[in-house]
């Protein structure tokens, strides 16, 4: 099949009425269909002389060499004359093949103007044409257009520095006399040069190399170089060394052992009131200053204290810790760390076969990791071995 | 049973949540930094829809180029121009004035701040017309997509805790800093920077300048006019940084004939400061000749140098590269897509107009993917007068390039407003390419220059030949005569002259 491309572009009606009268008829010519199109022919007109059209109707089907092309009307409008009947083939871009109106004109009323008529008093007044259903005419024509697609105007050499020229373009000064001078008419130029200025801008440069005064190579190098120094230069960047950043100090590390007893107290039992304790500890050794106070002076304000230290409330310290069982087999070791303690109590603990023992000594390995954010994390890590000195057995 | 001594217990939970009092906010775009290319960027981002914040810490917006950079210094050399020029120039133009002309320093200072204080006041209610929240406080990256805004003391209005933004594009615009000169210790008294310079209380007798680049030359025309002597002292053989090496060179002519000292291809060796006078210790780069000078103020102004401190850039793996500036691809982007680098702190030319091009294609593209700036076409102004400026290329860069080229110049004296201004000093210069025509690039050295060099952007974008800036209708009598007459000259002969 065909590629689908959307040929979007105005044509302009070239209207033969000087003054601003309503009513206005207008050449329609032959439409191209691609950059490189310079002949087609009318396969079939989809409207009779008279009829009114829509926006988006489809008002003919134009063959090329390569395909049939469905060809949209953009404005409303009235098809007052076929210049160009079905099967007309052969015919020139932009020759006239039919007449078209305002969809509201009087045909009977109408001024119609002269085929002879030169084309150039065109007036701006668009006529969308888009191949929406393209069909196929074979299987060769499918590779020409391809082809003939990426193709540049014959004069260029293939390069990513030219565009195709904006048909809506204001020309420049410099290129509307080089135009008038070479009799070229905008058109034309539009359709035979190619542009190397911003959004397919035609340069002085672009109609010099057209008409051959300049090589396409001094066009080319220049655009190039010009096209090159609108972005920065970042291919040769140097890093610098990655500074050295201040090495994370070690964590510090407290442990301690405590023995303890157990004595009339299941297992179970035994465990979690050892498990409350430690977080409350924990709890304790966390509370700041102005919690711990209790003989609070009028100045004493709360908030401003919070305000002073960061992250109040963020863990200062972690815990660790095992319990050992001294006299018992090594393999029943419990250990439990401090986040996932249920877990492990209620799979331990419920399971083991020990609970029916009533009495049996244990000890208690801690490991508190203090936090190296925090000024006050040493401080109150170390109030919370105090705590644990306070357990009993 | 466990026994337990006396430990009061409280009943309240320990919660283990780290974040009960941390402040916390959440947008679209963070910008860091609210000078050109900051403001720019957050208002650009606000207006396409984004949640948008922006962090300063300087306490007010605008940045270098409205606290202490561009606009403070514009000040100074208009009203200093006024001064010179009615003391001076005064009689040949037919104004007797009556009774002395003096300069008062601290109205002088004052109209200055006024101005900075109502330009900077305008952004913040840019910023509220167009919703962009802003954190007056320090930004720092707490994580790639974390940024973490800190209090700063004795800023009226800085955040009053700690507050996380959790961000999910970073525009970083934290612009640059003063290069410092090694050995020498800037007091912002008698041996200033730019900053210190723009708020001297009296004139100094004199002005030395360290470097001749384009704030050296501003500051040495400001207070070479208020009556100071000032010397410029520079290690390369030319004044004007990246200028055309023929407007450098006409530059310092005209800035000699108005009384400044050049002392070119010469190198500091350091400098002391002894009570009220500062000794400067500088030697030939060439010849290696001794000297010492002194000076009552001493301006260290050998450039500026990208800012990242404190920002933790590199903690979350921004690259920096050998001259300190952050690292970016080609659409701002860093090694984390959504963080953004833009103005002085990274790649391209030191300016301000630079910095806010780049703050609006940096938003553009955060909401489309595509966002246009042109490093082909930024112009460059000194605001000497006559003033200096130039965009495009520069015949060195051409004939380096291997470019073939056309020049066209055309004099100030044979323009007739400049005549009947009295003000004829200077010239246009136009290059263009040999074959097509096209502009090149555009050097002006001329009153009102920095205006004028507008008209050479415009065409350098649109791809104009010299032709096309010739064959438009300049106004007659206008100094933009002379700027057609020069494109005139380039691709064919000027009408008048
Ligand atoms: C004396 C002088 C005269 C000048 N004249 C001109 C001129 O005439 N024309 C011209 O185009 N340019 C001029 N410039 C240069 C111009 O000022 C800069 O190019 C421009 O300001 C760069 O804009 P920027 O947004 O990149 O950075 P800046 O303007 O430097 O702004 C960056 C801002 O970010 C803030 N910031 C930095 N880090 C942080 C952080 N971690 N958290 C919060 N905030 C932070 C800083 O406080 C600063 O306000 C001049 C400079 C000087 C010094």
């Amino acid at each position: 099949m065909l590629r689908k491309q959307v040929f979007s572009f105005k044509q302009a009606k070239s209207f033969f009425h000087t003054t601003n009268a309503v009513r206005k008829a207008y050449f329609y010519d032959m439409p191209a269909m691609s950059p490189t199109m310079e002949k087609g022919g009318i396969v079939s007109w989809k409207f009779k002389q008279g009829d009114s059209f829509k926006a988006g109707d489809v008002l003919l089907d134009i063959e090329t060499d390569k395909a049939e092309i469905d060809v949209e009307a953009q404005d409303d409008g009235k098809l007052v004359k076929l210049i160009l009947n079905d099967g007309s083939k052969n015919i020139p871009v932009g020759q006239p093949i039919a007449i078209l109106a305002e969809p509201d004109d009087d045909i009977t009323t109408l001024e119609l103007p002269k085929i002879s008529e030169n084309s150039s008093n065109k007036t701006k007044k668009s006529a969308k044409i888009t191949n929406k259903s393209t069909k196929t005419v074979g299987k060769q024509a499918e590779k020409s257009v391809t082809k003939e697609i990426t193709k540049k105007n014959d004069y260029l050499p293939p390069s990513p520095v030219f565009h195709k020229s904006d048909p809506n373009q204001v020309l420049y000064p410099s290129v509307a006399i080089l135009l008038a001078e070479n009799n070229i008419s905008p058109q034309e130029a539009f359709k035979k040069i190619e542009a190397t200025g911003p959004k397919g801008k035609l340069l002085k440069g672009d109609v010099l190399t057209y008409l051959g005064k300049i090589s396409p190579k001094s066009l080319i190098s220049i655009t190039e170089y010009i096209n090159k120094s609108a972005s920065l230069d970042l291919s040769h960047i140097e890093l610098r060394k990655k500074v050295e950043l201040p090495k994370k100090p070690e964590p510090i590390v407290l442990k301690t052992c405590i023995p303890l007893k157990r004595a009339d107290i299941e297992k179970g039992q035994f465990t979690k009131t050892l498990r409350d304790y430690i977080n409350k500890f924990k709890f304790l050794a966390h509370q700041n200053a102005w919690e711990i106070n209790n003989n609070k002076s009028q100045f004493y304000d709360p908030l401003f204290e919070a305000l002073l230290i960061p992250e109040p409330y963020a863990p200062r310290f972690t815990v660790e810790y095992k319990l050992k069982p001294l006299f018992a087999d090594k393999n029943n070791d419990t250990q439990l760390k401090n986040d996932i303690f249920d877990m492990l109590t209620i799979g331990v603990i419920n399971n083991t076969n020990n609970n029916n023992k009533n009495q049996e000594n244990y000890l208690l390995d801690i490991e508190v990791t203090v936090s190296n954010k925090y000024s006050d994390a040493k401080e109150k890590s170390e109030r919370f071995m105090d705590y644990l000195k306070t357990l009993k057995f | 049973m466990l026994r337990l001594s006396s430990v009061r217990l409280s009943s309240r939970q320990f919660s283990t949540s780290s974040s009960l009092l941390l402040a916390k906010a959440k947008h679209d775009v963070v910008v860091i930094g609210g000078g050109p290319g900051g403001y720019v960027a957050a208002i650009k981002a606000a207006q396409l829809g984004f949640n948008t914040a922006c962090v300063e810490k300087r306490g007010s917006l605008g940045g270098t180029c409205l606290n202490v950079g561009c606009i403070p210094s514009k000040a100074l050399l208009n009203n200093s121009l006024r001064y010179h020029e009615i003391k001076t120039d005064s009689k040949k133009r037919g104004i007797d004035v009556k009774g002395e002309v003096t300069l008062n320093i601290e109205q002088f200072q004052k109209a200055k701040d006024t101005v900075v204080k109502q330009l900077t006041g305008g952004i913040e209610m840019l910023f509220k017309k167009n919703g962009v929240t802003y954190y007056k406080g320090d930004g720092s990256f707490e994580s790639e997509k974390q940024i973490k805004v800190s209090p700063v003391e004795g800023i009226k209005g800085t955040v009053a805790e700690e507050t996380i933004l959790d961000a999910e594009n970073i525009i970083i615009a934290t612009g640059s800093e003063v290069t410092p000169f090694p050995g020498i210790t800037i007091d912002e008294e008698r041996i200033v920077s730019s900053t210190g310079v723009l708020s001297l209380k009296e004139i100094p007798k004199r002005l030395v300048i360290i470097g001749g680049g384009i704030i050296g030359l501003e500051m040495g025309s400001v207070y070479s006019r208020l009556g100071s002597k000032v010397t410029v002292l520079e290690f390369q053989p030319a004044i004007g940084a990246s200028m055309d090496q023929e407007i450098a060179t006409a530059t310092q002519k005209f800035l000699t004939k108005q009384g400044i000292d050049f002392k070119l291809s010469t190198k500091v060796m350091g400098a002391e400061r002894n009570g009220d006078v500062v000794k400067i210790k500088v030697e030939g780069a060439k010849d290696g000749k001794k000297e010492e000078l002194e000076a009552d103020v001493l301006l260290v102004a050998i450039g500026r140098r990208p800012y990242i401190q404190g920002l933790n850039a590199e903690e979350v793996g921004l690259e920096v590269d050998k001259r300190g500036r952050l690292v970016i691809d080609s659409n701002f982007q860093t090694s984390h897509p959504h963080i953004k680098v833009i103005g002085d702190v990274t790649f391209g030319p030191m300016l301000a107009h630079k910095a806010e091009e780049e703050g609006v294609a940096a938003a553009e593209i955060i909401k489309t993917g595509h966002g246009h700036v042109n490093y082909g076409n930024i112009p460059a102004v000194m605001y000497s007068h006559p003033e200096v400026a130039w965009v495009g290329k520069t015949e060195q860069e051409l004939k380096k390039d291997g470019i073939e080229f056309k020049v066209g110049k055309f004099p100030f004296v044979a323009n007739s407003r400049a005549k009947t201004n009295l003000d004829t000093e200077g010239f246009v210069k136009i290059l263009i390419d040999a074959k097509t025509d096209r502009l090149l690039g555009a050097h002006i050295i001329g009153p009102n220059a920095g205006e004028m060099i507008a008209e050479a952007g415009l065409a350098l974008e649109y791809g104009a030949s010299a032709e096309d800036i010739a064959r438009v209708c300049h106004a007659h009598p206008t100094l933009s005569e002379a700027f057609k007459e020069a494109n005139l000259a380039a691709y064919d002969k000027p009408i008048n002259f």
